[in-house]
């Protein structure tokens, strides 16, 4: 649906952010293989739904890929809770670069917030590592990783925990694939200190964490641990915020670990020699499922809270400018807009859709633009709230 | 010594004679002891100016002495110089053996002397009262063969005869005529000389009729053959010792052969030969002398060889005064070259006596025509006396075949004679002596003196052994400390990245790899029968707890016992530390604890650990001890590393998961892990369940231990550390040490002090030498103010 008070630029420009004109709010992941990238996003929904149960306001799978996506992923994963065991390697990994779109869906169409997340086989990342032939798709991905003004990266806790020895700890740069990573860090970072208005939002999230959480059914809590670990083994990245983007004053980075199946526990890790590589190691670890083995997700909530404090604190911005804007020239929004094709047009177009909205309702006395109205503010206020919301002890900010 | 004029004092002269004779003996007496004491005391100088002397020949000698004193000691001319006091004290030593002869003596005693054939013998028989049986005369040819001491008492009526043995025989009488002969060799038993080969005798030569004249070779010759044609007469008798007889058995031994035994063709005996003297205890007739004797002797140019030495022999030691008997003889009535030259060795047997105090002439008138006695009265006092009656002599005349006579005109002026001359005689004696002897100390005290002065010149030298020790333990103490602080800075090394410790790793990865192993077998006793086990106590049970418990708690303490295995990296690891602490010591200590190349350490028969207690032993034994280095080594052997006590308390909170319930972190409730059903399948779950935990502690643990690598580091470090510290910085550390290469600096510099010592030693010896003789000449001087 194209709204009609739109200039057609704008309206092809909001059709681009998001179906139906809503708003898209895109998500980056920065990883090597195996770390844990798709089961994140799978866990985000999972976790997403429980979050939203009882509000008008439901999380779902847009289109048949992303569901296909996703119901693969949790066939694998429940498999092997099945099995009891499983390695890390279980899950096949992704062979190509896909973009998730998870909806905040108020059932209104051209209405909600679309998360779009972008996947791709953490091999990509190495140069090394990347197949023949997926330069141009590689080249699509760093794009994206450049516009989204959130990165997450999700950091293998169990690489850092179960190193033990001289040469465990010597291996854990590379297969945690830290150079690489920083690397796309820094031009994140270099892009987001173009716009240094727009907020910016840079999650460390360590996934497989159960084992050293209390919190989850685990036994011990070796999270200040893992924390310093965390920080040693990211510091470069950490000491890169204010380095390449040292304009972005509401940058914030958030650290945030995730139990992604939760019911599940390390039994033991191998570093394996890699044959071709003399003193390079493979990790495995080794995973026990905890009895009854139901996924038990958790500390995506963390990521949604610091999403919607980004999503709070941009909607500020928007309105705050809009406000000054309407009062010299009403055009002046939209062009604006137009102008910005990042953050700050997705909310715009989250605004002004709300306003249209709003006025429609007010235009008819129609029940069903009356009750889109109402969609609009539940979800504005969910957001809100879930803003609001304190983060759990396992956030740290810096 | 005595004071020659306190110890003798006057006899009285209103005395009687045998009362003041009598007095005289008892102070001479009194004398003795002092005079052996001084005797003895010079032998004792004698002795240790040997030793000296020895052991400054053996601190010159020595190679190592250092150039320095050993030209000081070549200076000071040693040898001759210690033989001319050596032979000092000889003489002393002589002079007082005469000295004690005289006071020791108990009787006032005459000798005679005079050529043969003078009536000794008859003068003597008339004092004594014996006959020709024990006191031989005889007309013609010589008679008295023996020295004879004939010794007056009231009740005694023996002769005790001293014999040779075949030795003292060859000695005393073969020897001197061989030497004089030029014959090569000396028989060395009776048989020898019975068949000894001698020179057929020549036609008696050029013999001076001279009795004084030494004897030609011929006649020489011939005695020694007849004494070994006697040799059957008298081989029987050569047996030593003495022998007792009585008086009428004794002419066969005193007595040359007569005239008519010569001529025996049954052969001659000389018994005499077998005697080295004889003494008689008889009664004096008219003696009013108690304590007296007389020495009857062969004749003067009795033709053997040392015949006069032994003559004069056997005066000095043994009379107080001697007869010289002088008697008109054939035609010949004169004071002849004989005399003069008897008169001459009386001089030197008179020793510091007076000559005129000495020597008595007797004129032997008896059976004398009165002119030839009246020439020989007359010639005697021109020859001996310048012309004037006594002047240097004293003559007496008698008939000595005549008792009474004898004893008026001999005897009773002689005893008066000694009466009044003997304690200024003995005095004389004492002082000159004394003189002698004193000269000869003097003598010894410039020596001493001048060897002092040697060798404090090089005292400092020697002294510096003790300094050089002090540079020495405070050297091994440095070196000490250097090579400790370097194996304690490469224990922080490996103490800081004790993670790289590789050995560690492998060791915890084995011993975990091993603890798996044990697990994914079947938890020790194979799954299957896990299960059956498992199926059988659930239906018994009825429920999955009590099998469950049981079993997470054996596979605990399983596991807990299989990480024992890398104790033996910690023992390895301790003992290396001790190997490398007993090697730092061994190389800076010498052979102390060993060679410390072979003895410790790979290889070696020794262990690092067995070093150190010996080195604590040593320290502990060392005068005095080393108490704070022995605790500090006692200290390091103390420390302990092992899985048990270090590290599995660190790491046993890993294996808690091995338990059927376990608290709730969050509600620190009680949550049993697992409930199976008792089915086969649920004891399939069970043991999977168990397996899976056995396996997360397993590697828990590992993990645990591998983070716990820097503990072991840490206490080798420590230990280490504290022991450098110790052993370096205490307070007692350099006293300590001190001792240490003082009690043990022969093993710790092997040679460098055993050879320091010794040169040490040989200076001492030489400096102990002489504080021993100083100490001997200053206690004369105490003794004899
Ligand atoms: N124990 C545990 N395992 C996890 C967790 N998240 C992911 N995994 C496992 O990690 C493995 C890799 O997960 P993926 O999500 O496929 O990783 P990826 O980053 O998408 O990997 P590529 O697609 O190869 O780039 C799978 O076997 C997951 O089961 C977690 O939170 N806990
Ligand atoms: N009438 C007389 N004869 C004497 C006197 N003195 C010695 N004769 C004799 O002289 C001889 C030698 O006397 P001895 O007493 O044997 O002489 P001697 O000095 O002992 O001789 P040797 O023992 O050979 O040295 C003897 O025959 C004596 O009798 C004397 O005074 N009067
Ligand atoms: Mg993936
Ligand atoms: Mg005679």
């Amino acid at each position: 649906m194209i709204p009609t008070n739109q200039a057609p630029a704008a309206a092809a420009s909001a059709a681009a952010a998001g179906e139906d004109g809503r708003l898209v709010y895109r998500i980056g992941m920065v990883g090597p293989s195996r770390v844990g990238k798709t089961s994140l996003i799978t866990a985000l929904l999972h976790d997403g739904q429980r979050l939203l149960e009882g509000t008008p306001i439901s999380m779902k799978a847009v289109g048949t890929a992303t569901q296909k996506r996703l119901s693969q992923h949790r066939r694998e994963l429940d498999g092997s809770l099945l099995a009891g065991e499983f390695d890390a390697g279980a899950l096949g990994g992704s062979q190509d670069q896909f973009t998730f779109h998870l909806l905040l869906d108020t059932g209104i169409p051209g209405t909600g917030i679309e998360l779009q997340l972008l996947d791709y086989p953490g091999g990509w990342l190495d140069p090394h590592t990347r197949p023949a032939g997926v330069d141009a798709q590689w080249e699509e991905c760093e794009r994206f990783l450049e516009q989204c003004s959130v990165l997450v990266v999700p950091v293998d806790a169990a690489v850092l925990m179960e190193a033990t020895t001289a040469s465990h700890l010597r291996a854990v740069p590379t297969v945690l694939g830290t150079p690489q990573v920083t690397d796309v860090v820094r031009s994140w970072l270099k892009r987001r200190n173009e716009r240094p208005d727009e907020p910016a939002l840079l999650l460390l999230c360590p996934v497989k964490c159960e084992s050293y959480f209390d919190d989850n059914g685990g036994r011990r809590d070796q999270s200040a641990t893992l924390l310093q670990w965390v920080r040693k083994v990211y510091r470069q990245v950490i000491e890169l915020v204010p380095n390449e983007a040292p304009d972005v004053r509401s940058m914030r980075v958030v650290y945030a670990p995730v139990d992604t199946i939760g019911c599940v526990e390390i039994l033991r890790a191998d570093w394996l020699p890699e044959p071709d590589e003399p003193g390079a190691l493979t990790f495995v670890a080794h995973y026990g499922v905890r009895p009854p083995g139901e996924r038990s997700v958790k500390g995506t909530e963390d990521i949604m809270i610091a999403l919607c404090r980004q999503l709070v604190s941009g909607r500020q911005k928007v309105e705050e400018r809009e406000a000054g804007l309407r009062r010299e020239q009403a055009d002046t929004a939209q062009t604006f807009a137009e102008r910005d094709e990042g953050f700050f047009r997705n909310i715009w177009y989250l605004v002004s859709g709300e306003r249209r909205l709003r006025a429609d309702a007010a235009r008819s006395s129609r029940e069903e633009a009356i009750q889109a109205a109402e969609r609009a503010r539940a979800l504005t206020g969910i957001v809100e709230s879930l803003a609001r919301r304190a983060h759990s002890d396992r956030v740290h900010q810096w | 010594m005595p004071d020659a004029p306190t110890a003798l004092e006057p006899v009285p002269p209103d005395g009687d004679l045998p009362a003041r004779i009598s007095a005289i003996l008892d102070r001479r007496h009194a004398l003795v002891a002092p005079v052996r004491a001084e005797l003895e005391w010079w032998q004792r100088v004698d002795a240790q100016l040997t030793a000296l002397a020895a052991a400054v020949a053996v601190l010159r000698d020595h190679p190592s002495t250092s150039a320095e004193l050993r030209a000081e000691l070549a200076a000071f001319g040693l040898d001759g110089r210690v033989d001319d006091a050596r032979s000092g004290v000889a003489e002393a030593t002589r002079l007082l053996r005469v000295l004690s002869a005289r006071f020791a003596r108990g009787t006032i005693t005459v000798g005679v002397s005079g050529k043969a054939r003078v009536g000794k013998s008859t003068l003597l028989q008339s004092i004594s009262g014996l006959d020709d049986e024990q006191i031989p005369t005889g007309k013609g040819l010589p008679v008295t063969a023996v020295r004879s001491r004939i010794r007056h008492s009231e009740t005694a009526e023996r002769a005790t005869l001293s014999l040779h043995t075949f030795e003292t025989f060859a000695a005393d009488v073969l020897a001197p005529h061989h030497a004089q002969l030029g014959l090569p060799g000396l028989p060395t038993s009776l048989e020898e000389f019975a068949r000894w080969r001698y020179p057929a005798p020549s036609a008696p030569g050029e013999q001076s009729g001279d009795p004084a004249a030494p004897p030609s070779h011929a006649t020489l010759l011939k005695r020694l053959r007849d004494m070994q044609a006697a040799l059957p007469s008298y081989a029987g008798d050569l047996v030593g010792g003495e022998r007792e007889l009585h008086l009428d058995e004794l002419r066969p031994y005193v007595a040359y052969p007569t005239n008519a035994e010569l001529g025996d063709a049954s052969g001659v005996s000389r018994r005499y030969l077998a005697v080295r003297d004889l003494r008689i205890e008889t009664r004096f007739p008219h003696n009013r002398v108690q304590r007296l004797a007389v020495v009857d002797l062969p004749g003067l140019g009795e033709v053997a060889v040392g015949a006069d030495a032994h003559h004069v022999e056997g005066l000095q030691n043994e009379v107080d005064v001697v007869l010289l008997v002088k008697r008109a003889m054939g035609d010949e009535a004169y004071w002849g070259e004989a005399d003069a030259r008897a008169l001459d060795l009386l001089d030197i047997a008179r020793g510091f006596v007076a000559k005129r105090d000495f020597v008595v002439l007797v004129l032997n008138q008896g059976g004398v025509e009165e002119a030839m006695a009246t020439t020989l009265r007359d010639d005697v006092t021109r020859e001996v006396n310048m012309g004037e009656p006594d002047r240097f002599f004293q003559v007496v005349e008698t008939d000595a075949a005549d008792p009474a006579d004898v004893h008026r005109r001999v005897l009773a002026p002689v005893l008066d004679h000694l009466a009044a001359r003997l304690p200024a005689m003995d005095a004389e004696v004492l002082a000159a002596t004394r003189a002698q002897t004193q000269a000869v100390v003097d003598r010894i005290d410039v020596l001493v003196g001048d060897l002092s002065r040697a060798l404090a010149t090089v005292r400092a030298a020697t002294g510096s052994a003790a300094e050089d020790l002090d540079r020495r333990a405070r050297r091994l103490r440095q070196d000490v400390a250097a090579g400790l602080q370097e194996l304690v800075a490469r224990l922080r090394e490996q103490a800081r990245d004790a993670a790289e410790d590789p050995e560690y790793v492998a060791t915890v990865e084995r011993a975990y790899l091993a603890t798996r192993e044990w697990i994914t077998g079947g938890l020790g006793v194979g799954e299957e029968a896990w299960r059956d086990e498992g199926l059988r106590r659930m239906r018994v049970d009825s429920f999955s707890g009590g099998y469950a418990g049981e079993e997470l708690n054996r596979v605990r303490v399983e596991i807990s016992d299989s990480f024992e295995r890398i104790d033996g990296f910690f023992t390895e690891r301790v003992e290396k530390l001790w190997t490398d602490v007993a090697r730092v010591l061994g190389t800076e200590l010498g052979t102390l604890l060993g060679d410390p190349e072979t003895d410790v350490g790979e290889g070696g028969t020794g262990t690092g650990h067995d070093a150190l207690d010996r080195f604590a032993d040593l320290l502990d034994a060392a005068q005095p001890p080393c108490p704070r280095l022995r605790r500090a080594v006692r200290t390091l052997r103390g420390i302990r590393l092992d899985y048990r006590s270090q590290l599995h308390p660190r790491v046993r909170s890993e294996l808690d998961g091995l338990a059927l319930e376990l608290p709730d972190p969050q509600t620190g409730q009680l949550r049993t892990q697992i409930t199976v059903a008792a089915t086969a399948a649920g004891a399939e779950e069970l043991y999977r369940f168990v397996l899976r935990m056995a396996e997360q502690a397993a590697y828990l643990t590992q993990k645990a231990l591998l983070r716990e690598a820097v503990t072991p580091a840490l206490v080798l470090h420590a230990a280490a550390e504290q022991f450098e510290d110790t052993v370096i910085r205490s307070g007692e550390s350099e006293v300590e040490f001190r001792r240490l290469a003082d009690a043990y600096k022969n093993d710790i510099w092997p040679g460098v002090y055993r050879e320091m010592d010794a040169a040490n030693a040989r200076f001492t010896a030489v400096t102990r030498a002489r504080d021993l003789l100083v100490a001997t000449l200053g206690a004369r001087k105490e003794d004899m103010p």
